[in-house]
């Protein structure tokens, strides 16, 4: 099964549970937890069941292309349902079955994870998926996001893709896997690493970084303060992904990173308050689509 | 009499939660079974990552009875002269629901009283059954809580089922929308099974399950998967060495099984505790040695599968490990190319608690100290002069491995890879061992550092630690210990008393503080003296319970912590207690005791420091214990100055016993005269501090009681 087969079949199997198939959120970011599909809708007593692919980017990951399992840009493939439902487990694993994974054959196991995004104020527990010893996804009942506590309880399912595809294709490296017949993920993105990986750690201008840093802070203060909780949210993106820089260039103290996340937690959290008081103020609109049964 | 199964079935729940969940079951359904006046014959437990089991034998149909005397008014106020009820009367019956002729008259020490026999029907047990078992699932405390749906029932993770019997009759219980009812689950892979439970049957319960492939029974599950292993490590002539580990695999699985896996012998060029923290720190697979302890191309990994296709598992498995240890290998070949020396100053980078700078500035304060530490030890002959060098090297290298990416991936691998990086760039032998060694005891039971330079670091970098936490007042209460203080001193407590070091607690704290940047302005001194003594307080209360858990008598910890001298020695304040708890079996004990809890009492009344006028004595026997006194002093303090605690504690019993006995026999000490009476009241307070000063403050051991032992 190639890298996009994998991606076109969980489309549909989500599709068919009845998500929406959101797209990419056109920001840089860490992963898929910050596209507002996830963070913002996570929020409030609204419905909400969508799936999507992220392209995430971890700067401080990259391995000049050197290392066949770490990337500074890689997919995942999210999905997120608000209510969690009661057989979450069961529909994950068919999940697995679709991609053709042998469940009897193989060792599934669910690893505690505790999960924290101290940048997002948000946490989570569940686990970690083992499939024969590898992590492919991470399954997190969120708890918290924004610094609120979620009522409902939104679930979150992360599909670590390049895992999952070398699991499938029983490949050692990432770069060897085989996107579509003819290309494989190392023609696509092996000079992306490579470049990437001397941009984030030798060449970015640092000066810039903070300078961008602050700009966008101020951007995001001045948003809130307009009520445009959403356009203010792109710049905690933003931030986060500056910051992310920041922090792979090597130019951040220890001391000073606590600082820093504690600046982009705040600015998430005005945002996550400010999208409660919007859409409660619209009285919660996708309020329609919950089940009668439990009104 | 009936049994009781209970079964809360759960999604995943982490592996050490297992047992201590199932331990508060126990506890909660005793509690519970007193409270709703039930009885149990005896209980057990059992649990897998998907399941908590309860069973309960011997439950009875009803709960107890209740008969009660409930106390009304008087007789006389009840009741008028001619023997009709009166209001009260008529009130207090009507108030417990019953008629008037049921009221009885009986006397009590107050005079005649109203009662009334009151008895409550005890109820099904069936009928309490929900209501406790409701009690236990929200009784049960787990270190992190979540919520799943919209409710607030917390648990560790989602319960998706329940099963309750009492008998063959299922409990109506429900739970966050779950209804209780009489079916399991077998294993979801292998199985897939739902399985009806037909009565609350222990043994049944678990072969039923057993036949669906879940070992339910934590013991018979750990005790499988270790079979398992052993047999798979037996070729090669290696053990299990680490039960924590086995203990924690048992409970991420419900069938026991285990895979024999190998990864490339080339990864054994990177150092064997690399390898090993790769497989156990984040995969739980067991590392495979030879006996004489050298590590082989072989690990094993525990799998909740039967043999079927395990070999897609084993490959599986060996890839992962494959990607980690190059990882690993990527880490040692990137760091040994900077040597641990250059990265010091990188230390900067490394803040360590707020205000008080970062890892650089804490080096250099683990060095100052250190140096000193090893300053005085020359000065008593404990380290050569020439190992002051490689101390203070160690020292400054201590904590450069913080900034190297192994240490960064496997936190767990700070001293060791140190020790590692260090070899590598040729330093001494001794320095590299003991940045590894300034770590130890990292727990209760560990080693301490076996070299002088190892132990002199350790000190320095702990002493370091609880002088910058005490100085921020980040001082540990009740169960609150964040920065493991405790363990910090009891770490400087063994290396102490392992090493023998004579080092004073109050000169080596006052160093310490000095150093801080808080402290650098000339006038905290007042400061750092106020710091020395709540330091030292926190000291004598780890002694005090060090020493208890030691299985010392708490009397006996008292009498040396509080003798004058103290515990600022603390290496001599251990070998005291060691020696009064020695001589407390002998048979010349009681009479040691007796002597210095006497002239302590009496000496109470006078401060120390005054001298003996041989002009007021008045009577022979002060001048005969005087003479004692005088005769036998010198000799005395110099079997203590020599530490020779037992024999000096023998010569004082010997030497005092007698005369003080006939002393307080023959002169009475309160006579009216002040010069005579504090004279001699000076003369006993002598004798007493010449011992409780010096070894223990006798008058704080509680002799048993002749009396009550009879």
């Amino acid at each position: 099964m190639t890298f996009q087969e994998i991606i076109l079949k969980l489309q549909n199997y989500w599709a068919h549970y009845g998500c929406v198939i959101w797209q990419p959120y056109d920001i840089e970011k860490g992963a898929g937890t910050f596209n507002p599909a996830t963070f913002l809708k996570a929020l409030g007593p609204e419905p909400w069941k969508c799936a999507y692919v992220e392209p995430s980017r971890r700067p401080t990951d990259g391995r000049y292309g050197e290392n066949p399992n770490r990337l500074q840009h890689y997919y995942q493939f999210q999905v997120v349902i608000k209510p969690a439902p009661d057989d979450s487990q069961d529909i994950y694993l068919n999940s697995l079955r679709v991609l053709g994974i042998d469940l009897v054959k193989h060792d599934v196991r669910f690893v505690e994870d505790d999960w924290e995004s101290p940048t997002l104020g948000a946490t989570g527990l569940g686990w970690e998926v083992w499939l024969d010893g590898m992590e492919i996804t991470q399954f997190t009942y969120f708890q918290q996001v924004g610094g609120i506590e979620l009522e409902p309880i939104t679930l979150e399912l992360t599909y670590g893709l390049e895992r999952i595809a070398m699991f499938i294709q029983e490949k050692e490296s990432v770069f060897d896997l085989e996107w579509v017949g003819g290309y494989t993920y190392g023609d696509i993105h092996k000079q992306d690493e490579i470049q990437f990986s001397i941009y984030n750690f030798n060449t970015a201008d640092t000066n810039m970084l903070f300078q961008l840093f602050e700009m966008y802070e101020k951007e995001c203060q001045r948003l809130l303060k307009e009520g445009l909780v959403l356009p203010a949210y792109d710049y905690v993106l933003k931030c986060s992904h500056t910051f992310n820089m920041l922090d792979a260039r090597g130019v951040i103290g220890v001391t000073q990173r606590t600082g820093y996340i504690g600046r982009v937690r705040n600015l998430a959290r005005y945002c996550a308050e400010g999208y409660v008081q919007l859409r409660e103020a619209l009285h919660w609109p996708l309020l329609k689509n919950k089940p009668a049964a439990s009104l | 009499m009936t049994n009781l199964l209970f079964e809360i079935g759960t999604e995943e729940i982490p592996a050490g939660y297992i047992t201590p969940a199932l331990d508060q079951m126990k506890t909660l359904f005793g509690e519970l079974v007193k409270k709703y006046r039930l009885e149990v014959h005896s209980v057990c437990c059992a649990g897998t990552p998907r399941k908590l089991v309860f069973f309960g034998e011997g439950l009875p149909q009803k709960q107890e009875n209740i008969l009660e005397d409930i106390q009304g008014p008087a007789a006389a106020i009840a009741f008028d002269k001619a023997g009709n009820p009166t209001r009260a009367g008529i009130g207090f019956a009507k108030s417990q629901g019953v008629d008037i002729k049921e009221l009885q008259i009986k006397k009590t020490p107050k005079g005649e009283y109203c009662f009334i026999m009151k008895r409550t029907e005890g109820q099904d047990t069936r009928h309490l059954l929900p209501d406790i078992l409701r009690e236990i699932v929200k009784g049960i405390s787990f270190p992190k809580s979540m919520k799943w749906k919209e409710n607030h029932i917390f648990f560790a993770r989602p319960i998706r089922s329940l099963l309750a019997l009492f008998g063959d009759t299922v409990v109506p219980v429900e739970m966050n929308g779950i209804k209780a009812d009489r079916y399991t689950f077998g294993h979801p892979f292998l199985s897939g099974k739902r399985i009806t439970i037909p009565a609350a049957d222990w043994e049944l319960y678990k072969r039923l399950l057993r036949q669906e492939k879940v070992v339910v029974d934590i013991d018979e599950r750990r005790e499988a998967v270790r079979a398992k292993i052993v047999q798979l490590m037996k070729p090669y002539d290696a053990v299990i060495d680490d039960e924590e580990l086995l203990e924690e695999v048992t409970n991420l699985i419900e069938y026991p099984n285990a895979i024999e896996c190998s990864f490339d012998k080339e990864f054994l060029d990177i150092p064997a505790e690399v390898v090993e923290t790769a497989m156990k720190e984040h995969q739980r697979y067991f590392p495979v040695k030879k006996s004489n302890g050298k590590l082989i191309e072989k690990f094993v990994a525990v799998l909740n599968r039967n043999e079927d296709n395990a070999d897609t598992a084993i490959r599986g498995n060996e890839r992962v490990l494959k990607a980690r240890l190059s990882d690993a290998r990527f880490f040692w070949k990137e760091d040994r190319k900077i040597r641990l020396e250059k990265r010091v100053e990188d230390l900067k980078t490394l803040s360590f608690l707020e205000k008080l700078g970062n890892y650089y500035d804490r080096t250099r304060r683990i060095v100052a100290l250190s140096d000193y530490i090893a300053h005085t030890l020359v000065t008593f002959r404990m380290l050569k002069i020439d190992d002051i060098v490689p101390v203070k090297r160690a020292a400054l290298l201590c904590k450069a491995d913080l900034v190297t990416q192994m240490v960064g991936e496997f936190p767990s691998l700070q001293g060791i890879m140190g020790r590692e990086y260090a070899e590598w760039d040729g330093e001494e032998p001794s320095v590299a061992a003991a940045i590894a060694e300034h770590y130890m005891p990292r727990f209760a039971a560990d080693t301490i550092p076996s070299s002088k330079i190892g132990a002199i670091v350790g000190l320095a970098d702990k002493f370091d630690t609880i002088s910058s936490c005490f100085a921020l007042g980040l001082i540990p209460t009740g169960s609150q210990d964040p920065y493991s203080l405790r363990r910090h001193a009891y770490g400087i407590l063994r290396i102490i008393e392992e090493h023998e070091f004579p080092l004073g607690l109050t000169e080596v704290l006052s160093q310490s503080l000095a150093l801080l940047p808080l402290f650098s302005e000339p006038g905290s001194k007042h400061l750092i003296k106020e710091k020395t003594t709540s330091i030292r307080e926190f000291f004598k209360d780890r002694l005090f319970h060090i020493n208890i858990e030691r299985g010392y008598r708490y009397d006996l910890v008292n009498a040396v912590l509080n003798a004058e001298i103290g515990f600022d020695g603390i290496h001599d304040f251990l070998e005291r207690l060691k020696v009064i708890s020695d001589i407390s079996q002998e048979s010349w004990w009681p009479d040691l005791v007796t002597v210095v809890e006497r002239t302590f009492n009496i000496g109470k009344k006078v401060n120390s420091g005054g001298s003996i006028y041989e002009d007021a004595f008045t009577e022979p026997e002060e001048h005969i214990l005087w003479d004692i006194y005088k005769n036998t002093e010198a000799d005395i303090r110099k079997k203590i100055d020599e530490k020779k605690y037992k024999e000096a504690s023998y010569e004082y019993c010997r030497t005092f016993a007698k005369p003080v006995h006939i002393f307080f026999d023959k002169v009475f000490v309160n006579v009216e005269d002040e010069r005579i009476r504090n004279n001699r009241l000076m003369l006993l307070k002598k004798i007493n501090e010449l011992y409780s000063s010096k070894i223990a403050d006798l008058s704080q051991i509680i002799m048993p009681d002749t009396k009550t032992s009879r």
